[in-house]
């Protein structure tokens, strides 16, 4: 088993995907996931999963790579189909929402994999600029919303490390069973907190959202394929309205 | 002249206090090592001095006290580096790293990449810039976090424990790099540790013992205190217990702590 594998973390490659223009690449990210969450169609689904291998192509990043992280979620898959089909009582709606989580999951996936904590913060503050005019905290919420992506991922790695912690005192965690999951659950929630909220402090410390300005050391500039990028999505957004709700 | 100057310094912890009514100086241009056993309040006066922990005192730094107003000016002028590097950094290559703070402050991208070509030359981590700093090992991560502190050529430097995961060939030459910054450029140095051997390029050396300064002196003579350092558990260096004895029988004329130079005057 590959041991270097880290859920939602940023994989450096040099790849087109990676090389994105920070808001542009937000804008991308936003557009793609509000087309995914109004989807209501299989043909639209499709249109949109050959959209990700394309993207998932150009990162340069193997599909193996993904794929082990759909699956390493597998329970909020099911979790999603039993909710929903609890709610609506329909079996193929049910069905179609935990395929579209699957993409949402994929689509969260190429984000983190391709961008940098510091470039999601810094993109989303650019994009969302226009609101420090009405004196909205564009550059915390940013920061906190870079935490939170990075919460997931430290989760995932605290989890792996109180495993073997519990290892090296003989207790072994079986995997599936529901008590040794509760024996974990609560450090790796606590400890990865706090380690998400020390991060928030270290980017104090290290300045950002001091200063109105700040540069971008890459300084990728908006490409020929950052545009065509957020304009797929644009598209599909149409196919989507038109097939599922028209 | 000071640059530091802290007065009546008052923090607790819980119920227990750290410090209580502590009083420290640090002149410009100068290198002190603050050693201390575990326990002694090293990490909590870093932490104090970063802003990170609240107390109450009277702070000056540059001559700006140290408070909320000041501390984002205060903190562009001072470069820290922390025991636990891992707790510190922010992304996710070495190279964004040690960029990270520059573009925090507005420097062009062109000089950003010239200090990371220059600093990781010196540092000798050119090597490490595209991977993970998360899964380096424990020295090259503390070169990593001293390389980031270094980009801000700032005017002081704070190490707490800064150099402890490092293998010792590469702590001289880093202790070397440092002292060219301390001679050349002007840098305030404030190395905090335990090791004692760490404090080989030292004008002070201040001996902490539970949040109170037991000995405080020019580095040399500081270690006439060796019988106070034993007692609250730190380890005298080698070559300064070895000089002290060679002073007995007149073998050399003062304390060495650098080994080398105190072969060079045994040969002498």
């Amino acid at each position: 088993m590959n041991n270097d594998y880290h859920l939602f973390r940023y994989v450096p490659v040099s790849s087109k995907t990676h090389l994105m223009n920070s808001k542009m690449k937000t804008i991308w990210f936003l557009l793609t996931l509000l087309s995914l969450v109004i989807i209501r169609d299989y043909v639209s689904l499709l249109c949109f999963l050959f959209f990700l291998f394309v993207i998932m192509y150009y990162s340069k990043i193997s599909f193996i790579n993904y794929l082990k992280g759909i699956y390493t979620l597998w329970p909020v898959y099911i979790a999603g189909f039993i909710i929903t089909f609890l709610i609506s009582l329909n079996v193929s709606f049910a069905f179609l929402t935990s395929i579209k989580l699957i993409f949402i999951i994929l689509l969260f996936l190429i984000m983190t994999s391709t961008t940098s904590l510091s470039e999601i913060a810094w993109g989303l503050e650019c994009t969302f600029n226009g609101l420090k005019k009405i004196k909205v905290p564009v550059s915390r919420i940013s920061l906190r919303i870079a935490m939170d992506i990075k919460f997931i991922s430290l989760i995932y790695d605290e989890s792996k490390e109180i495993r073997k912690s519990m290892a090296y005192r003989g207790i072994p965690y079986k995997k599936g069973s529901l008590k040794s999951f509760k024996k974990m659950i609560v450090p790796v929630i606590s400890i990865s907190y706090k380690n998400s909220r020390r991060m928030v402090k270290i980017m104090r410390l290290r300045f950002y959202g001091n200063s109105k300005r700040r540069t971008n050391y890459h300084e990728n500039k908006v490409t020929a394929f950052d545009k065509v990028l957020v304009v797929v999505p644009i598209v599909l957004l149409y196919v989507v309205i038109w097939l599922g709700w028209c | 002249m000071n640059i530091i100057e802290i007065n009546n310094l008052t923090f607790r912890y819980k119920n227990n206090f750290i410090y209580d009514g502590f009083n420290l100086s640090i002149e410009k241009g100068s290198w002190t090592t603050i050693a201390g056993p575990n326990g002694a309040g090293k990490t909590t006066l870093v932490k104090i001095l970063a802003g990170l922990e609240k107390s109450y005192s009277d702070i000056k730094i540059f001559d700006k006290t140290l408070n909320k107003k000041n501390l984002y000016k205060i903190r562009k002028e001072i470069g820290f580096v922390f025991d636990t590097p891992d707790n510190y950094f922010a992304c996710e290559t070495v190279e964004d790293e040690l960029a990270f703070s520059l573009e925090n402050l507005a420097v062009a991208p062109k000089t950003i990449k010239m200090k990371i070509d220059e600093i990781s030359k010196k540092l000798r981590i050119e090597n490490l810039l595209k991977e993970n700093p998360y899964d380096l090992s424990g020295g090259e991560k503390q070169k990593v976090a001293l390389a980031c502190a270094l980009m801000l050529e700032p005017r002081i430097l704070i190490l707490d424990e800064a150099l402890l995961m490092i293998d010792i060939n590469e702590r001289t030459k880093i202790l070397k790099l440092l002292k060219e910054y301390n001679t050349k450029k002007g840098v305030t140095i404030i190395s905090f540790t335990h090791d004692l051997d760490e404090a080989v390029y030292s004008d002070r050396l201040i001996i902490l013992n539970k949040g109170v300064i037991v000995v405080d002196g020019p580095f040399k003579e500081a270690f006439s205190e060796e019988r106070v350092m034993r007692k609250i558990g730190l380890e005298v260096p080698f070559s300064v217990e070895l000089s002290q004895k060679l002073r007995v029988y007149n073998l050399v004329d003062d304390v060495e702590i650098d080994l080398e130079r105190l072969v060079d005057s045994l040969w002498k």
